[in-house]
C-alpha cells in the first residue's frame, strides 16, 4: 500500500501540481511543524523547568533549555521516601495489574472464539451492559468498602480485570488465526487450555504486547483510584503523588498571593521558588518513564488500534 | 430411544464445552462483583439511609422517595453544577470531535514518509501523558512566570493572569481535550484512508475531480461510518464529564463544578452525602444511557450505522 504511494508521488513530482496545490502543500507543512512543535514544547519547557536551579526557575524566562541546569530537584523528588513507595506501588500494579487484565480478557476472547456455545450470546449481553450502565461512584465505593478491596492493593488490579473493547480487538485477531490448527490440535488429544498456551498465544503475541502496553499506560497514569479507593500512604501511586504536589503548590501561590495583597512579601517568596521546581521535577518524574519508552513501542498500540477498527 | 441418545449427545457437548466456559469464568466473575454488585445500591437514591438498618432496611425518602433528587435539582450546589456539565460538553464534542478527522485528512497529504511519520510519533506524546500531568503542565506554562507569559512579555511587556480569571477555565479545557487526544484519535481515521481501494481515487480522476473533490466525495463517505460510530459512543458523555481534567484544574480560582466533581466532593469527599450524590449519579447515568440510545436509533434509521 504504502510502496504503491511511494511510486505514485515519483511519477507526479512536484513541477506538475498546480500552483494552488503547491500553495496548500506548502501551508500543511508549515502547520504540521508547528502542531508538532505545540505538542512537544510544553513538556520540553517543564523539562527544562526540572533542571534548572529551583531560585532561578522563578525569575521566569524558561523555555526549551535550561538556564543554570541542575540535577537537584529531581534528585530531591527521587530522594523522598514518598517516591520510593510511588515508584514501588506504581510499577508493582502496572506490571500485576497489565498481566492479570491480560489473561482474563484473553481467556474470555478465546472462548467465544468456540462455535455454538450454548449461551453465548447471553454472556455476550451480560458482559455488554455494564459499558453503558453502572451503579455509579458512591455505591461501588459502599460494596467496595463492605468486600474490603479499599485502602488494598488488589483495588488497583481486579476491577479492571476484564475490559470489554479489550476482548472485541483480540477476538478479531484470534479470528484470523485458522480454526485447522486447533482442530489438529484437539485430534492429537490436546486439551483446550494446552492449545490456549501452547498455539493460540505464541501465535497472537503481537495483540498480547498491544493489550499488555494499553493495560500499563492505563495503570501507570490512574490516580483517580487511588483518590477514591485508598487512604493509606504506603498504597499511593507516583500519578497520586503528584496530584498532591500539584494541590499543595497551588495552595502555596494563594498563601504568596495573600501575603503580596496585604503587603509583606519576603520569607513565604522563596517558598515559591522551589513550588514551581518541585512542581516539576514531580511532573517529570512521573511521566519520563513512560516518554522514554512510547516511541519505541508506538506500533502495537497502533496495530491495536486498527484492529479495533475493523468491525465484522 | 432417540432421546436417550440426545441427553448423551447434550451431556457430551456440555463436557466439550465446559473447558470454555471455565476461560469466561474469571471475566463473569469481575464483571459481576465488580460491575453487577454496586447496582443494587442505586437504592440509596431512594432512601433516607441509616447506618444501622443498612441500605436496604432504611425507611424510604420523602416524596414517594424521590426526595433526594428534588433536593438535587433545587439545592445550589448541586444545580449549579448541571448547565456547565452540559455546556462545557456541548463546546467540546463541537471542538473536540472534527479534530483529529481534520487532522488526519491533513496528515494524509504529507508525501514525506518520514516527515508523515515524525509529526504523527510527536502528534501521540500527549496521550501517554495522565490527566493529571497535562494540568500540570498546563499550570506551569500559564504561570505568572510560565513560557507563555515569557513570550507575552516580550512582545507587550506586561505578564497576564491566565489561572487567575475563571473566564479562561473553559478554553485551557477545550485546549488541553484536543491537544491530549487529536493524534491518538486520528489513528482510526488514517487506518480508514489507507483501507480506501485505490481505483476509486483513480476512476474520481477519470471523471474529472480535482484534489479537494476527491476528498470530499472518496476520502469522506469512507471515513463516515467510523466517525458516526465515534459520535454514538461520545453522546453518552454529553452529560458525563471529564472529572480528572476538572477535578486537576480547579484551583482558588477556577471553581466551576461539574457533575462528577460534585459527586466526589459531596459523596466520597468532605461531604458524605451518599443518597443525593447518587440520586444525581442515577440520573446522569439514565441520560447517558438515553443518549446513547437515541443516538444510536437515529444513527441506525438514518445511516445504517449502529453499534450493534
Amino acid at each position: 500500500m504504502n510502496k504503491g504511494n511511494a511510486k505514485q508521488y515519483k511519477i507526479s513530482p512536484w513541477k506538475r501540481y498546480s500552483g494552488a496545490y503547491k500553495a496548500f502543500i506548502i501551508l500543511n507543512v508549515i502547520l504540521m511543524i508547528l502542531l508538532s512543535f505545540v505538542f512537544l514544547a510544553p513538556y520540553i519547557n517543564v523539562l527544562a523547568k526540572s533542571l534548572n536551579k529551583a531560585e532561578d526557575t522563578s525569575l521566569g524566562g524558561i523555555g526549551l533549555w535550561p538556564r543554570k541546569p541542575t540535577f537537584s530537584n529531581l534528585w530531591m523528588i527521587l530522594s523522598y521516601s514518598e517516591t520510593i513507595k510511588g515508584f514501588t506501588v506504581t510499577i508493582l500494579r502496572t506490571v500485576i495489574g497489565s498481566v492479570w487484565a491480560l489473561l482474563v480478557t484473553y481467556f474470555a476472547s478465546y472462548a467465544f472464539l468456540r462455535k455454538g456455545l450454548r449461551g453465548r450470546g447471553v454472556i455476550l449481553a451480560y458482559l455488554t451492559v455494564p459499558m453503558f450502565f453502572g451503579g455509579g461512584l458512591i455505591p461501588t465505593y459502599v460494596l467496595y468498602s463492605r468486600i474490603h478491596i479499599t485502602n488494598n492493593f488488589l483495588v488497583y488490579v481486579l476491577p479492571v480485570g476484564f475490559n470489554f473493547f479489550n476482548m472485541a480487538v483480540i477476538r478479531t485477531y484470534l479470528a484470523n488465526v485458522p480454526d485447522s490448527l486447533r482442530e489438529s490440535a484437539r485430534i492429537d488429544g490436546a486439551s483446550e487450555i494446552l492449545i490456549l498456551f501452547k498455539i493460540m498465544l505464541p501465535l497472537s503475541l503481537p495483540i498480547v504486547a498491544t493489550i499488555l502496553l494499553w493495560n500499563a499506560v492505563f495503570h501507570w497514569n490512574d490516580w483517580t483510584t487511588t483518590l477514591y479507593y485508598i487512604r493509606d500512604p504506603d498504597l499511593y501511586t507516583l500519578q497520586y503523588n503528584l496530584q498532591q504536589v500539584l494541590k499543595e503548590s497551588e495552595r502555596i501561590q494563594q498563601l504568596i498571593d495573600a501575603a503580596i495583597a496585604s503587603g509583606r512579601n519576603i520569607g513565604d517568596i522563596t517558598q515559591n521558588m522551589t513550588g514551581e521546581a518541585v512542581m516539576s521535577a514531580q511532573i517529570i518524574v512521573s511521566t519520563l518513564p513512560i516518554i522514554l519508552v512510547y516511541p519505541f513501542v508506538q506500533k502495537y498500540f497502533i496495530q491495536g488500534v486498527m484492529i479495533g477498527s475493523v468491525k465484522e | 430411544m432417540t432421546e436417550k441418545i440426545m441427553t448423551k449427545k447434550k451431556k457430551h457437548k456440555f463436557r466439550q464445552d465446559m473447558p470454555f466456559y471455565l476461560l469466561l469464568l474469571p471475566a463473569i466473575v469481575t464483571v459481576f462483583v465488580f460491575s453487577y454488585m454496586p447496582m443494587p445500591g442505586v437504592i440509596m437514591a431512594f432512601k433516607d439511609l441509616d447506618a444501622r438498618q443498612g441500605m436496604f432496611a432504611s425507611p424510604w425518602a420523602a416524596n414517594g422517595g424521590f426526595a433526594h433528587f428534588i433536593y438535587v435539582f433545587t439545592v445550589p450546589d448541586f444545580a449549579d453544577a448541571i448547565w456547565p456539565t452540559v455546556w462545557i460538553n456541548i463546546l467540546s464534542l463541537i471542538v473536540r470531535f472534527p479534530a483529529p478527522l481534520i487532522f488526519a485528512l491533513l496528515l494524509n497529504e504529507l508525501h514525506k514518509k518520514v516527515f508523515k511519520r515524525t509529526v504523527q510519533t510527536i502528534s501521540y506524546l500527549p496521550y501517554f501523558l495522565s490527566w493529571i500531568s497535562v494540568t500540570g503542565l498546563a499550570s506551569s506554562l500559564l504561570s505568572e512566570y510560565g513560557g507563555i507569559n515569557d513570550l507575552i512579555n516580550a512582545v507587550a511587556g506586561h505578564r497576564v493572569g491566565f489561572l487567575k480569571n475563571p473566564d479562561n477555565f473553559i478554553p485551557i479545557y477545550l485546549f488541553l481535550s484536543v491537544w491530549k487526544s487529536i493524534g491518538w484519535g486520528s489513528i482510526i481515521y488514517l487506518a480508514n484512508i489507507a483501507a480506501i481501494s485505490p481505483d476509486l481515487y483513480e476512476a474520481a480522476t477519470l471523471d474529472g475531480a480535482n484534489r479537494l473533490k476527491r476528498a470530499w466525495h472518496v476520502t469522506m463517505p469512507a471515513l463516515l461510518p467510523t466517525a458516526m460510530i465515534l459520535l454514538i459512543l461520545e453522546m453518552g458523555q454529553l452529560f458525563g464529564s471529564n472529572f480528572e481534567l476538572v477535578y486537576g484544574l480547579q484551583n482558588a480560582y477556577f471553581q466551576t463544578e461539574v457533575i462528577s466533581t460534585v459527586i466526589y466532593k459531596y459523596g466520597l469527599g468532605s461531604g458524605a452525602m451518599y443518597e443525593a450524590t447518587t440520586a444525581l449519579n442515577l440520573v446522569q447515568s439514565v441520560v447517558a444511557l438515553t443518549l446513547t440510545l437515541g443516538a444510536n436509533w437515529i444513527s441506525k434509521k438514518v445511516s445504517k450505522v449502529s453499534l450493534w
